[in-house]
């Protein structure tokens, strides 16, 4: 139904430079730290804001994303990987945000009817994605909202490809009935 | 019923690749029969609803992203130069301390002892006569 959008493929999108500005980082220039921020940044927060559902949250989690890359640089084998290393590290930070939100009581204090469908179905579908495990929202997240390919998503949450055929087919499957039963509630 | 699995299989094989002929006549005929397969498929409508919220591409940032950044990996690299010399000055500090007692106690070892009370002892003879001191007064050689 969808392909993988090549533009933004963040897996495989490495350019050469970003060689020659990690080599620049190493050696502690701010003018390269800049330069790959800039590059990243609006890809990264995106990503990070639809697993969040929150874009301000969203912004904290990349900035912590960036530091923890340059910081673990030296942990970096192979340069081209520089930024499915940076997505890693920030869709396990959004993980680990998931994680501790899910023990917090869920907070939610309706929708005013000023607000308009597309407010109210936002909502819906944010309130439906709390209701999945983190696992499984960030599979769905990635491949359904990021449209990233299978093997993508498997390298990014360092999972077996068939784990994440396995947790998609589960997320699809509850969200549908989450779907209906919400468009039940609300008929 | 009877194939509910496999409606189940095709209906998410759809959203990641077109189905076959087939594949989607299947589908249309198991949804005529069976209710609840009819409604999942209806609800699969909602995966593209979900599709639909992902934040835009050009989503706007805080002016001062890259600056906040660039800012904490500097406050880190210098944090990480001071632990990174850090054992070095300990190490430094700890081996002067060692030299200056060691300095210390081996010039004690060698300064010769050191009591409140003199070793030898004065004392004033009363028997012996006094000294004689030569006659200095000019007036006598005069006369
Ligand atoms: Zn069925």
């Amino acid at each position: 139904m969808f392909g993988t959008r090549a533009v933004v493929n963040p897996v495989s999108d490495t350019l050469s430079d970003d060689l020659h500005w990690l080599e620049r980082c190493r050696q502690g220039d701010d003018a390269a730290v800049t330069y790959l921020v800039n590059k990243h940044r609006n890809r990264l927060v995106r990503t990070a804001a639809n697993i969040l559902r929150d874009r301000f949250e969203a912004e904290d989690v990349a900035q912590d994303a960036f530091l923890k890359a340059f910081r673990e640089l030296h942990r970096l084998r192979d340069d081209r990987a520089f930024a499915s290393f940076l997505y890693r590290i920030c869709v396990r930070l959004c993980m680990d945000r998931l994680r501790s939100k899910r023990a917090e009581p869920a907070e939610f204090d309706g929708v005013e009817s000023s607000d308009g469908p597309q407010i109210e179905t936002r909502i819906v579908v944010e309130e439906l994605l709390e209701t999945l495990t983190p696992e499984l929202r960030m599979t769905l997240v990635l491949r359904e909202m990021e449209q990233l390919s299978y093997e993508e998503v498997a390298e990014i949450m360092h999972v077996p490809i068939g784990t994440v055929r396995s947790r998609l087919h589960t997320a699809r499957e509850r969200f549908r009935h989450l779907w209906l039963d919400a468009n039940k509630e609300t008929a | 019923m009877l194939g509910c699995r496999r409606h189940a299989r095709l209906l998410d094989k759809s959203r990641d690749a077109e189905l076959s002929t087939r594949e989607a006549l299947f589908l249309a005929n198991h949804e005529s029969r069976c209710e609840r397969c009819a409604a999942l498929a209806e609800a699969d409508w909602g995966l593209s609803v979900l599709r639909e919220q992902a934040f835009p591409e050009d989503l706007e940032l805080s002016p001062q992203f890259t600056a906040n950044v660039v800012a904490m990996v500097r406050v880190d690299r210098g944090r990480e130069r001071v632990s990174y010399w850090a054992p070095a000055m300990v190490g430094a500090t700890v081996a002067a301390i060692a030299v200056m007692v060691m300095l210390q106690l081996f010039s004690r070892a060698n300064a010769p002892a050191f009591t409140n009370s003199p070793v030898g002892e004065a004392r004033l003879d009363r028997s012996a006569e006094p000294p004689a001191f030569p006659n200095l007064d000019r007036s006598s050689d005069h006369k």
